[in-house]
């Protein structure tokens, strides 16, 4: 009984790895311009499908065409901000979230125009199915790389930060947009640069969320509720937080679906509610 | 203001009296197809008043409205058939459910601000569609149909029950204007726009914000039960996705109020009827006609923030529901610019 | 109307600006001058447009009328990055540092902003504020209002600046310490540095000047050398009789 829940609880620790990757984009984006990001799942599903089109065509493991697709995703995120949102990001938030809300429903059913409705998945081959025998339990490789790589990412995203010259230009801008435009720190790049890095989270998700489950046109907003939850379950502007929030919704899935399989979304959402509840500003907020 | 405006204004305030006359006797001259639009386009223009009065007004945007349209059909549903109340006191339980609901839905979402508060309404009313799915006596996740007699409660005739459903939307939507408008020209409805539109003597009127957000949150709830329960009447079904559709009570809603305009009265009636004629011509696309929604409500936001409404305002000069009580150039929302 | 005390072209040459924030027109068509090496104050009321005219010559104000001109070339309506990066650096009203990154990080992005030619290094800014080297690794948001002061004049010295534009840094400063900040100020200025020194500290500002200008609502009131004029005459247009 135990070995049951602590191999549920080990299976929910490495999907939560995964769901702090998705959030790890929304987090940027939420920390630096101050606006969530309504489309930033169905940008994932995008990339998704993005992949799923580069792998098939040029005959390459789905792996090698994220790493063809990361400068894209750079690219398609600086160039979202410069074009579109940098118009809207100012002091009223309204504007901002009925363009990103707009911008889910025009990629949503994009998708479903361009790919139709059926369900689609990823594939890396024989890493999909591989499993490593670790203490008597057994565990996916692709969950323990992906969990893995949400480390790598928390670090680096720490190291991007704190400890580089474009790291420090983007906290300040967060800290006060109107007084590095005064100075002479050019907001709008800053913010274009942000967007990029954000475009790589979301490739990065992406990939390894194709790998691991299955998705469609439409399965966008599900993503954006769990980046979302995850953020404000870390605590808005933490990336261990997000980490550890990414955790405590993995298990709360993983053990609510174990219960019942129809209960694993609602799980989530209850167990975020009442943890919202008790401690609002999240697990380890840095404010 | 110049001749001219006055005559505008005047002119389009007999346009909105008169059509408001000829829907309130729609029935007499309608057949079933045209008013079971009619109602489809009285109950919508509920929930773009109701949104509009959040977002426009109170600086609350909500993607979440979709919860409160569901609770009201699933009680209405349970009330009528479960537990075999008259019909008409079901639609009193409709909005009140929604009213009582609303309460924690709003504890919890009032801690978030701005946009986490958008997407913690889209939480909850996530959770209550889920719930919604796991209710033995209302057919699970597939939902189940309204027993006819039921809707014979509204007329034994076909036509007759059309009529009365119609009737009943109309008395809805009546009542949401009547209701809004009188709230918007009160003392929290003049704190609210003030607030709105930047005004550091909201608070020196002494008007308490938080108190007029929370009334307002609030007073949207049992107009959006109301209208879910007119809903259900008129589609004979309840079911999670499609009580609680997200695309049909919160994303054409949001599209509708912010094409027509935010922050008026007017813009939520240009943009429900501009919905209905386009869905007449763009239904047929399929995938394209929420494309076009989207990006049309993108341009406008770039362009006219106002919408549809704000450009037609400058050239007539002044509103036609006059919710101001002065000469206010209305609405706060301005582009960085 | 350009009044400067030395033949050569002035290092910055305003002519004509006018400067609006929606409707609200802040300055009326003002003529300033500031020659090479030059230490010019502005002083006025609040409200008397001092901020606005700082803020017009980086180009942040929503709109201006006017040329501006900075070493020949018109700034006026340049993108502000490209403005600082040419030799102009601005110490904000009200210091405006990063709160949460550290002293160090904040002169950092000081000369990242800028010329980035052989002026100022971080080290000499610490030889110059001693305080701030042993503090260097402090978020900025811990330091007192003469240490913040500090890093934001560090900050705008490390843009390599051929003019500073300092607005009011002696706000809410005890007077020690604004003396040190002035006697600093001289100094830089002997470095061949070009000064606008906007302050409601009469005394002070015009102690150190070469020359001045009062604004009044808008206007230039009063113009020319310190020494031309005496207090009643320089407050009676600072006020407006």
């Amino acid at each position: 009984m135990i070995v049951t829940y602590l191999n549920l609880i080990i299976q929910g620790v490495l999907l939560g790895g995964l769901y702090a990757i998705f959030a790890l984009g929304l987090s940027l984006s939420v920390g630096v311009m101050r606006f969530v990001n309504i489309a930033h799942g169905d940008f994932i599903v995008l990339v998704s499908f993005l992949l799923l089109t580069v792998a098939t065509a040029l005959h390459i493991n789905v792996l090698l065409a994220l790493v063809l697709m990361i400068p894209v995703a750079f690219g398609g995120g600086w160039l979202l901000q410069r074009v579109l949102l940098q118009r809207v990001i100012g002091p009223n938030v309204l504007l901002p979230l009925l363009v990103t809300f707009g911008l889910s429903i025009i990629v949503q059913n994009g998708l479903l125009q361009g790919f139709g409705a059926d369900t689609r998945t990823l594939s890396a081959g024989s890493l999909d199915t591989a499993s490593l025998h670790i203490g008597g339990f057994y565990v996916g490789l692709l969950p323990v790389l992906t969990f893995a790589l949400a480390v790598a990412l928390v670090v680096g995203f720490d190291w991007l930060l704190y400890r580089s010259r474009i790291g420090a230009s983007i906290r300040a801008v967060a800290d006060d947009v109107a007084a590095a435009d005064l100075i002479g720190l050019s907001s709008v790049r800053v913010y274009a640069i942000a967007m990029g890095i954000v475009g790589v989270t979301v490739a990065i998700a992406a990939c390894f969320m194709g790998l691991r489950m299955n998705f469609d046109a439409t399965s966008g907003p599900s993503r954006l509720l769990v980046a979302f939850e995850v953020v404000v379950l870390g605590g808005l502007g933490s990336l261990r937080g997000t980490l550890l929030g990414g955790i405590i919704l993995g298990i709360a899935q993983t053990i609510g679906g174990q219960i019942d399989g129809a209960w694993q979304v609602l799980a989530g959402h209850l167990v975020f509610l009442l943890i919202f509840l008790l401690r609002p500003q999240g697990l380890l907020p840095r404010y | 203001m110049p001749r001219h405006q006055r005559l505008s204004i005047a002119v389009g305030r007999i346009v909105l009296v008169g059509a408001a006359a000829i829907l309130a006797v729609a029935p007499f001259f309608l057949g079933a197809g045209d008013l079971t639009v009619l109602t489809e386009f009285l109950c919508l223009l509920v929930l773009a008043w109701m949104w509009n009065l959040l977002a426009g007004y109170a600086d609350i945007v909500t993607v979440g409205q979709h919860a409160f349209v569901g609770v009201g059909a699933y009680t209405f549903y349970g009330t009528v058939v479960l537990l075999g109340v008259d019909p008409y006191l079901a639609f009193a339980a409709a909005a009140l459910m929604a009213l009582v609901i609303a309460l924690p839905a709003m504890m919890i979402v009032f801690r978030l601000r701005a946009a986490y508060l958008a997407v913690g309404t889209w939480v909850v009313a996530e959770v209550l569609m889920l719930i919604a799915g796991k209710l033995p006596n209302f057919g699970f996740g597939s939902g189940v149909s309204l027993p006819v007699r039921v809707a014979r409660e509204f007329g034994a005739r076909p036509d007759e029950r059309f009529a009365t459903i119609y009737w009943l939307a109309f008395a809805l939507a009546a009542a949401t204007f009547a209701s809004t408008y009188f709230l918007l020209r009160s003392r929290i409805g003049l704190g609210l726009t003030a607030m709105r539109d930047n005004e550091e003597a909201a608070g020196a009127m002494g008007v308490n914000l938080v108190r007029a957000r929370v009334i307002c949150f609030l007073w949207t709830a049992p107009f959006l039960g109301l209208a879910g329960a007119i809903i259900t009447l008129q589609k004979l079904r309840i079911s999670p996705p499609a009580s609680f559709s997200i695309i049909d009570w919160t994303v054409f809603v949001i599209f509708n109020v912010v094409i027509g305009g935010i922050g008026s009265l007017e813009g939520p009636i240009l943009g429900t009827a501009l919905f209905f004629i386009l869905r007449e011509y763009l239904a047929q696309l399929g995938t394209w006609h929420l494309i076009i929604l989207g990006t049309l409500s993108i341009v406008i936001i770039l362009i006219e923030p106002r919408g549809l409404w704000g450009l037609l305002r400058r050239a007539l000069g002044g509103d036609l529901i006059p919710v101001s009580h002065g000469a206010r150039p209305g609405f706060g929302i301005t582009r960085k610019s | 109307m350009a009044v400067t005390s030395s033949a050569e072209a002035p290092l910055l040459s305003i002519e004509g600006l006018s400067v609006y924030y929606q409707q609200f027109r802040a300055l009326h068509g003002i003529d300033i001058a500031v020659g090479q090496g030059e230490i010019v104050s502005i002083i006025g009321a609040n409200g008397a447009g001092k901020s606005s005219l700082l803020k017009a010559i980086v180009s942040q104000v929503d709109r201006i009328e006017g040329r501006i001109q900075f070493a020949g070339a018109d700034i006026a309506n340049q993108p502000t990055p490209a403005i600082v990066a040419s030799g102009i650096a601005l110490v904000p009203e009200g210091r405006r540092l990063f709160p949460s990154l550290t002293v160090e990080e904040n002169l950092e992005i000081g000369w990242q902003t800028g010329r980035k030619g052989s002026g100022v290094k971080l080290n000499e800014v610490f030889d110059l504020f001693p305080v701030l080297r042993e503090k260097r690794r402090q978020p900025a948001w811990q330091l007192s209002g003469g240490q913040q002061q500090m890093v934001a004049l560090g900050r705008a010295l490390l843009a390599d600046p051929r003019l500073l534009l300092c607005d009011e840094i002696s706000l809410g400063l005890a007077p020690t310490i604004v003396n040190d900040l002035y006697t600093l100020l001289l100094s830089i200025n002997q470095r061949g540095i070009g000064i606008v020194l906007v302050e409601q500290d009469i005394r002070r500002s015009l102690a150190i000047a070469n020359r001045f200008y009062c604004l009044l609502e808008g206007r230039i009131s009063l113009s020319g050398k310190p020494s031309d004029f005496d207090r009643d005459t320089i407050t009676r247009h600072y006020f407006g009789s």
